[in-house]
């Protein structure tokens, strides 16, 4: 985080540079008897050019018009003080410094005169040279040095923020002051800036909070560690003073007291109560409700916040919570998929008799995640106890389907074979594939027709489970089923019916016998080789 | 109290250390507590425990490497249970293969625990 504002900061810097730098403009304000002819003489501008850069259709001027004048890189400019502003005009008769140097002195006895017509409050030191133009009639400058001005300090905040910006600019701007572009550009740069500041001040007052906090937490975690571990394993008679006194103060809750150190207790618990088991286990559930932490759980349960009611569901499961467990069934229609999810893993934990009961109407799919997640939240439980509903098998959620039927295959349930088999028409084939499978597991060589009839199938996956159950089931192997289907399939699927040989009796031999035939085209031969060299 | 015996527990997880540190001092142990498997190595060389209750996932050494170092490689081999999330029959096997006399899933019973110390220490003279 702070390495990205500094990173900002630097862009920001760099982009004002190169913009003042990249800045080579000045407005020119039209005095009386100037021609656009005359304007682009001085500055060696084409007419055509000032007209297109000012969106003007017509060469009439007015008297006090602004013109926008875009100079080449590295123009010489003049400078001219006149009615108090300081307009800039190029003399095109000036070619070298040295005559620059000694015409300003000449300039500088009339520019003294114009000073007067200054604000009185704001001096500008200047050096300048006037001098008559014959031809134009009209008085052309040099560039004057301008050192430096005093800024008026008019009492209040917006005036010397003003007079300020007004010294910056000018001390940045000494030669495109007029610009009202430069002056754009140098504000929205000086108010990123700010922000640019502001944001690093919070972001290092944030980091410093957080390590007071992780320090805090550390210390207050290793005072509970102590107090719970004398609790879990002693008896109040046999504490020393000041272990003792700990737990008479943590009895009577004097110790976690904002919610944060409550939160920081609760995660210790947890910790402490998956590792342990028995009577420690009971102490320990028993002074979490005697500590009334279910109250701070069952607050963080009704926040709208769904990070927060998933942690407090994830508690609840945790510390086994079993008062909650209709609160939370009401979770597994919650909207956010993480707090219906982690209620689901929740209920399993509180509910062993039907922990699986949510699969009647969960409406959101399992995802291949989430269901190696409840397998392993079933692998606590005795299996023989948890109940199973075939009308899963029948549910409208292809994923409730697939999961109904890879628990049958996992828990060895024979008896909904029958039922399982009517998905093969399921029009997901995830779903077939399932059902494939569940055959290969449960079923027996009497299903081995039904399989060799849907092998004319387009999806390879599919294909493939068909030629594992099969090559699994069939007592009798058949050499030829599997050799056609190596020379009429893709790739893969013809190394799987290869691969099924490694059970048949003779069959190496077989592949040894394809292998060498020449009759075979060239990827059959090398599906077979591929076969046996992994065989190997 | 009389001083029963002096014991190793390696175990990366502070807060199951400490509990088990606590449980077996009340029970009259001396407990030298490693959090990784080079820190055990030495401790077993310097602090010549009677016991060593390990668990398997630690850093840097794993268990394993730990209970063939203490039964092979120390001057007298000393017992070893170990006390361990990996439920795997594998694990298991390779534990026992490895000379661990006892094996222990988490969670656990510290009662339990603190009886197979006492039988194994006992046992072991």
């Amino acid at each position: 985080m702070d390495r990205i504002l500094c990173l900002i900061l630097f862009i920001l810097i760099g982009f004002s540079v190169s913009t003042v730098q990249a800045q080579d403009s000045l407005y020119h304000v039209v005095q009386k008897g100037e021609t656009l002819s005359e304007i682009s003489l001085i500055y060696n501008k084409r007419i055509d050019r000032i007209l297109r850069d000012n969106q003007l259709q017509t060469e009439l001027l007015e008297i006090g018009d602004s013109l926008l004048i875009i100079l080449p890189a590295k123009s010489t400019y003049l400078l001219s003080l006149k009615n108090g502003k300081i307009s800039e005009s190029k003399n095109n008769n000036i070619d070298t410094e040295e005559s620059i140097q000694k015409s300003n002195s000449v300039a500088k006895k009339s520019f003294e005169q114009e000073d007067s017509i200054q604000n009185k409050d704001q001096e500008i030191n200047e050096t300048k040279v006037s001098k008559t133009d014959s031809s134009t009639n009209k008085e052309s400058l040099y560039q004057p040095n301008v050192v430096e001005s005093q800024i008026d300090e008019k009492s209040g905040i917006l005036d010397r923020i003003s007079s300020l910006y007004k010294k910056i600019t000018i001390s940045i701007l000494s030669y495109n002051y007029g610009s009202k572009l430069a002056h754009y550009v140098i504000l929205t740069n000086l108010v990123l800036l700010f922000f640019t500041l502001i944001m690093l001040i919070i972001g290092f007052f944030s980091r410093v909070f957080k390590v007071f906090r992780d320090k805090k937490q550390k210390r207050y975690s290793e005072f509970f560690e102590n107090v719970l571990t004398h609790f879990l394993f002693s008896t109040e008679d046999e504490l020393d003073d000041e272990a003792g006194l700990s737990l008479r103060y943590f009895k009577e809750e004097r110790i976690a007291k904002t919610r944060r150190e409550r939160s920081w207790l609760i995660k210790l618990f947890i910790q402490l109560h998956n590792d342990l088991v028995g009577e420690s286990e009971e102490h320990l559930k028993s002074l979490f409700l005697m500590h009334r932490l279910d109250k701070d759980v069952e607050r963080n349960l009704k926040s709208k916040r769904w990070y927060v009611k998933a942690k407090a569901i994830h508690e609840i499961g945790n510390m086994e919570l079993g008062n909650f467990a209709d609160e939370v069934k009401v979770n597994t229609k919650n909207q956010n998929k993480e707090v219906v999810f982690k209620s689901i893993l929740t209920l399993i934990q509180l509910d062993k008799k039907n922990p699986l009961a949510f699969l009647s109407y969960l409406e959101i799919p399992l995802t291949e995640w989430q269901q190696i997640q409840l397998f392993y939240a079933l692998g606590s439980l005795d299996e023989t106890k948890i109940s199973f509903d075939k009308n899963w098998l029948k549910s409208k959620n292809d994923s409730v389907v697939i999961f109904a039927i890879r628990f049958c295959i996992r828990y060895n349930r024979h008896e909904f074979i029958g039922l399982i088999k009517k998905n093969l028409e399921n029009p997901n084939p995830l779903v077939q594939i399932e059902v494939i499978n569940a055959i290969r597991a449960l079923g027996n060589e009497s299903n081995i027709e039904l399989l060799k009839s849907k092998m004319s199938t387009r999806f390879s996956e599919k294909k493939q489970a068909l030629i594992k159950a099969i090559s699994l089931l069939q007592m009798e192997p058949d050499s030829l089923f599997f050799q056609n289907i190596i020379r009429q399939s893709d790739y893969n699927t013809a190394l799987i019916a290869a691969k099924a040989f490694y059970s048949i009796p003779s069959g190496i031999e077989v592949l040894e016998r394809m292998k060498l035939d020449e009759n075979e085209p060239e990827m059959v031969r090398s599906i077979v080789t591929h076969a046996l060299d992994r065989r190997l | 109290m009389i001083n029963q015996g002096k014991i190793l527990i390696v175990e990366d997880d502070l807060l199951t250390q400490k509990a088990l540190e606590f449980r077996l001092k009340k029970d009259g142990y001396t407990v030298v507590k490693a959090s990784d498997g080079l820190k055990a190595k030495e401790l077993l060389i310097s602090e010549n425990p009677d016991l060593l209750i390990t668990d398997l996932m630690i850093p840097f050494v794993s268990g394993l490497e730990l209970i063939e170092f203490a039964k092979n490689q120390l001057k007298k081999a000393i017992p070893v249970i170990v006390l361990s999330a990996a439920n795997q029959e594998k694990i298991i096997l390779d534990s026992f293969n490895l000379g661990a006399d006892d094996f222990m899933s988490k969670p656990f019973s510290p009662l339990e625990l603190t009886v197979r110390v006492k039988r194994l220490l006992a046992k072991n003279g």
